[in-house]
Order: C-alpha cells, then sequence, then structure tokens
C-alpha cells in the first residue's frame, strides 16, 4: 500500500465536478467522459503539463490523463 | 504614510516568513515504517526481514516521487549491520535484508532515507526485535510429550 486514493465526483448545472487525490509515490490514469480537452478546468484554469499532469491523450469520447500524485479538482463542462 | 528604517520588528517578520516557508517545504515524510508488514515489530523469527515505507505530502504537492532509497540498519551498539547504499527505484514495498546475519533477541535500528524527484532526502527511523530465530520447536531435544501411564 503506498496510501489513501479518493475519488469523489458532483453534478452542477453546465456539467461536473471531479475530486481526487493520488498518494505519494503513485501515478493514476484517469478517464473522463467528455469529447474535448476544451473543456476541462484544473483549479479554474486550462490543463497544463507538469505540476502533476504527466500527459493526456484523446480516445474516442474520453480524455485520459495521466496523474501523479496530490489533490486535484476538475471541472467538467458538458 | 511614513516610511520607516529597517527596524528590528522588520528583521523579526522577515526571519518568521524565512521559517514558514521552510516549514511549508519540509512537509514530505516518511510514515508506516515496517519489517515484515508490522510497526515496530518484536519478535521477528525471520532472518532475512523486509522494509516498507510510506511516503506523504501534502495534498498541493503533486507529482511527489521517490527516485532513490537507501536502509541502514544498526543493533544496540550502533553496530552496522547493512547499508544498502542509495538505490535508484520507487519501490518502498516488501524490500529483502540484505546484511550481516541477524542475532537472535536483539533489537536493531533501521533508518530509512527516500529522495523525491528533486533529489531532496527525506529521513525517518524506527526499529524491530528479532525473537528466537530457530525454527526448531525444540533446539535442545529435551521435549517430550505431556503423557501419562
Amino acid at each position: 500500500m503506498y496510501g489513501r486514493i479518493e475519488s469523489a465526483w458532483k453534478w452542477v448545472q453546465d456539467g461536473w465536478i471531479y475530486r481526487t487525490t493520488v498518494p505519494a509515490n503513485t501515478s493514476a490514469t484517469l478517464h473522463l467522459k467528455t469529447n474535448s480537452i476544451q473543456n476541462i478546468l484544473l483549479d479554474g484554469k486550462k490543463l497544463k503539463k507538469g505540476s502533476g499532469i504527466q500527459s493526456w491523450q484523446k480516445e474516442g469520447d474520453e480524455i485520459i490523463l495521466e496523474l501523479g500524485s496530490g489533490s486535484y479538482e476538475f471541472q467538467i463542462t458538458k | 504614510m511614513r516610511i520607516s528604517k529597517p527596524s528590528y520588528r522588520h528583521f523579526l517578520m522577515a526571519l518568521m516568513f524565512f521559517f514558514n516557508a521552510v516549514i511549508c517545504f519540509s512537509q514530505t515524510t516518511i510514515k508506516n515504517l515496517q519489517v515484515d508488514y508490522q510497526t515496530e515489530f518484536l519478535g521477528s523469527d525471520d532472518i532475512t526481514p523486509h522494509f516498507s515505507w510510506q511516503m506523504e505530502g501534502t495534498p498541493n504537492n503533486r507529482g511527489l516521487m521517490q527516485t532513490a532509497y537507501q536502509i541502514v540498519v544498526a543493533d544496540e551498539d550502533e553496530n552496522m549491520m547493512w547499508d544498502s547504499k542509495k538505490t535508484s527505484g520507487s519501490v518502498s514495498l516488501g524490500i529483502p535484508y540484505e546484511g550481516k546475519k541477524l542475532q537472535p533477541t536483539t533489537k536493531y535500528t533501521f533508518q530509512i532515507t527516500v529522495w523525491d524527484q528533486k533529489d531532496a532526502p527525506i529521513t525517518n527511523s524506527s526499529w524491530f526485535e528479532t525473537g528466537l530465530l530457530d525454527a526448531d520447536p525444540d533446539p535442545d531435544k529435551k521435549m517430550m510429550w505431556a503423557q501419562g501411564y
């Protein structure tokens, strides 16, 4: 065990909010069902690499993110 | 507003900011130091104990990774039993002991040092104590089944 993993989501008017915590020395693959990276905000800003976001790719109707450790709050608009 | 000359008070405030910054940057810890998946294992009968630990950072510290580790084991008289040396890797579970032969009923301390992705070291220590280290329940061959005639 490398630590506690947390995952939570909440529907809001124009989409949903997804919160997660990835333990230290661990990485996570996050699948978000949205068709564009433009629909995702982290800390109220557009996604950018570094600061925990290792990479992302689009696959079908999902955006797949590789996350390093830490806490994240994503806002996804429909 | 009158701008005063740097004073003792300003110096003190600067010092407080400095210490605050130091505290903020040093909140990565090594916790749950374990031997054979037990904390402060008393009575270990394993001649090859396995070491584990967890790295923990503040939630806003994203991308915290272990890049190397070092395990140092010493006995009560501070004799070095094993020094793994700085070893690359992110593994922090079930690392086998590779040092000198452990003695029975002896307390050993172990220190874990972990380096993060910026090569900053974090360290912590704990202990374990060996049991009789003999798998034979009757080492002296003096035991007998309880019996009655």
